[in-house]
């Protein structure tokens, strides 16, 4: 049964891995730029941080397809009602929330003396963001990161139903056409994906992480 | 020179330092004491305008801070806080080139920089450059801390409680380390503590404050031998003078009764003859001593040698006592600041000394 599956679906099943993994990471890139943004720029004004994560969370909330279905009548007026441009738009959309949380909550923990410090020997705010905050802001922005993609290679699945392409399509095209071969492959690929963004990010945190040993809690 | 006059800083109706007049002099060491709450890191963080005066003002050389760029003023003043100080994502080297770096200098001069000083801190450039933070151990992080305090060779250094996280041995050992280092770079050093044996063996001077007040500001002798008020005085931990005494510093009662021998002088005596206590000292590298009246069983005067401890001549009696009754040994062997022998000190000598000063 594998075999003729992979030999009657085969190229296709590459092809929309491909599709799926460039939505993916289409909007995890825009959603950990806004982000992150978001997140530096509310640091230290506790009302707009407040606003700002009440707004990322409302998005939140909506139901993924009622979400994408919004923005194929939204973004119909300049012609993208349907394909990749509402897709990615509504993955992007999901993603802020754990990006910007995140990176608002990373930056509160830094050490306050840390910062002192920074200050203390005369970086300018601007070198101690970048310098001393950030950096050590980094491993919990990071997980935010990651908790977006692969929250996004799940919810690509429905991409497919506003002809966003993706994975989607065999899941759909599998229940529709009562083929439980096309369901499995479709899933399992999605599922595998999704553990291989999180082992990708899960390294690339350790490391950026800062400090040798670092997140071992071996600082004393 | 720092002149602090009339500074103020209010916190809304809560003033936590009030009109504070001193002047730092320059190349000395000038302790900020009191109690937790007194003002004294506020006075601290107000040099390099970490926090800005409500009132008064404070001149570097004659130049009021209020008018200079802050960012410039703190890149010109050397800051030390407590271990937490060194940023965790940096190496040692990149920890000790932030100023340095802040200022743009090449990494080749850095990198100079960085090694010249991991040696005055005596730590092996080639081995630690590399390590991060929580690679080191406390005093080593205290260590590289006055090493990035130091990078760009400011006149000013300031620190806030720089031992204050650390055991007492290593204490003890950190404060010798910057006695010496002090020696030879004799900077403008401003130094906040709530610890008075800190302060008697780190200041020349001790400006003691109180609810943002200053209660007195005098040399650490002078201070000593004529305590303002009550305040001070009980500050200073004792309210009754035999129990003073143990904060004066080491070198001022030090048995001077020895004699300094090297091995070879030694073993050519064949004993230590008439000599109340030798010294056994080869070149820099104190061996032990010998006193008259131990029994010399062995051939060899040499291997009678008592183990001993080294005190600096700036620790406090407390300290040599502490220090005595921690190692269960019988005698301090009192050293100065280049490592010369000023005599010995033991636990029924300063007992004697308290007994002297209750008569």
């Amino acid at each position: 049964m594998t075999g003729t599956f992979i030999a009657g679906y085969g190229a296709e099943l590459v092809r929309r891995t491909l599709q799926h993994v460039a939505m993916v990471t289409v909007a995890t890139v825009l959603a950990t730029i806004i982000g992150v943004v978001l997140g530096i720029s509310v640091s230290g004004h506790e009302r707009a941080a407040r606003w700002v994560i009440g707004a990322a969370s409302v998005l939140f909330t909506i139901p993924s397809l009622a979400l994408f279905a919004l923005l194929v009548v939204a973004l119909a007026p300049i012609g993208q009602g349907t394909g990749n441009v509402p897709a990615v738009t509504a993955l992007t959309l999901y993603s802020i929330l754990p990006v910007v949380r995140n990176t608002w909550v990373a930056l509160r923990q830094v050490d306050p003396s840390m910062v002192q410090v920074a200050e203390g020997m005369g970086m300018t705010p601007r070198q101690t963001l970048l310098r001393v905050k950030l950096p050590l802001s980094l491993p919990i922005i990071m997980a935010g990161i990651r908790h977006a993609a692969v929250m996004d290679v799940g919810m690509a699945t429905i991409a497919t139903l506003i002809g966003g392409g993706g994975l989607g399509y065999f899941v759909f095209e599998g229940i529709a056409r009562a083929d439980r071969s096309m369901v499995l492959a479709g899933t399992l690929v999605i599922s595998l994906l999704g553990l291989a963004v999180n082992a990708g990010l899960l390294g690339a945190e350790n490391r950026l992480a800062p400090g040798r040993h670092h997140r071992r809690g071996a600082r004393s | 020179m720092i002149e602090l006059d009339a500074v103020t800083k209010r916190y809304g109706d809560k003033t936590a330092v009030d009109r504070l007049t001193v002047t730092i002099p320059d190349r000395a060491v000038t302790i900020l004491l009191g109690p937790s709450g007194c003002g004294k890191t506020t006075t601290l963080k107000m040099i390099n305008r970490l926090i800005e005066p409500t009132g008064g003002d404070i001149r570097i050389d004659g130049h009021s801070i209020a008018t200079m760029d802050p960012i410039a003023l703190r890149r010109s003043i050397g800051y030390v806080i407590q271990e937490t100080g060194l940023f965790p994502h940096y190496t040692v080297e990149a920890n000790i080139g932030v100023v340095p770096r802040l200022l743009g200098w090449d990494s080749k001069r850095i990198r100079a920089r960085t090694d010249e000083l991991l040696e005055l801190v005596n730590l092996k450039a080639a081995e630690y450059r590399g390590r991060y933070p929580n690679e080191l151990s406390g005093g080593e992080r205290q260590r590289v801390g006055v090493a990035r305090a130091l990078a760009a060779d400011p006149a000013i250094l300031l620190m806030d409680e720089p031992f204050g996280a650390i055991d007492p041995i290593n204490r003890r050992s950190l404060q010798d380390f910057f006695l010496r280092l002090q020696s030879d770079l004799r900077r403008t050093v401003v130094f906040v503590t709530h610890d008075i044996g800190e302060a008697v063996k780190l200041g020349d001077n001790i400006a003691i404050m109180r609810d943002g007040h200053l209660v007195q500001m005098d040399t650490t002798h002078e201070l000593l031998e004529h305590p303002a008020d009550a305040f001070v005085t009980q500050l200073l931990g004792a309210t009754r003078s035999s129990e003073q005494v143990l904060l004066s510093r080491a070198a001022r009662y030090v048995d001077t009764a020895f004699v300094v021998m090297s091995t070879e002088q030694l073993r050519g005596a064949g004993g230590i003859g008439d000599a109340p206590l030798v010294v056994l000292k080869d070149g820099d590298t104190i061996r032990g001593y010998l006193e008259q009246g131990q029994d010399i069983a062995c051939d060899d005067p040499v291997d009678a040698v008592c183990t001993f401890e080294t005190v600096s001549g700036n620790a406090t009696l407390l300290e040599v006592v502490r220090t005595l009754l921690a190692s269960g040994r019988k005698r301090a062997i009192v050293v100065d600041r280049d490592g010369a022998v000023l005599g010995t000190l033991s636990v029924p000598m300063i007992v004697h000394i308290m007994e002297g000063v209750l008569q």
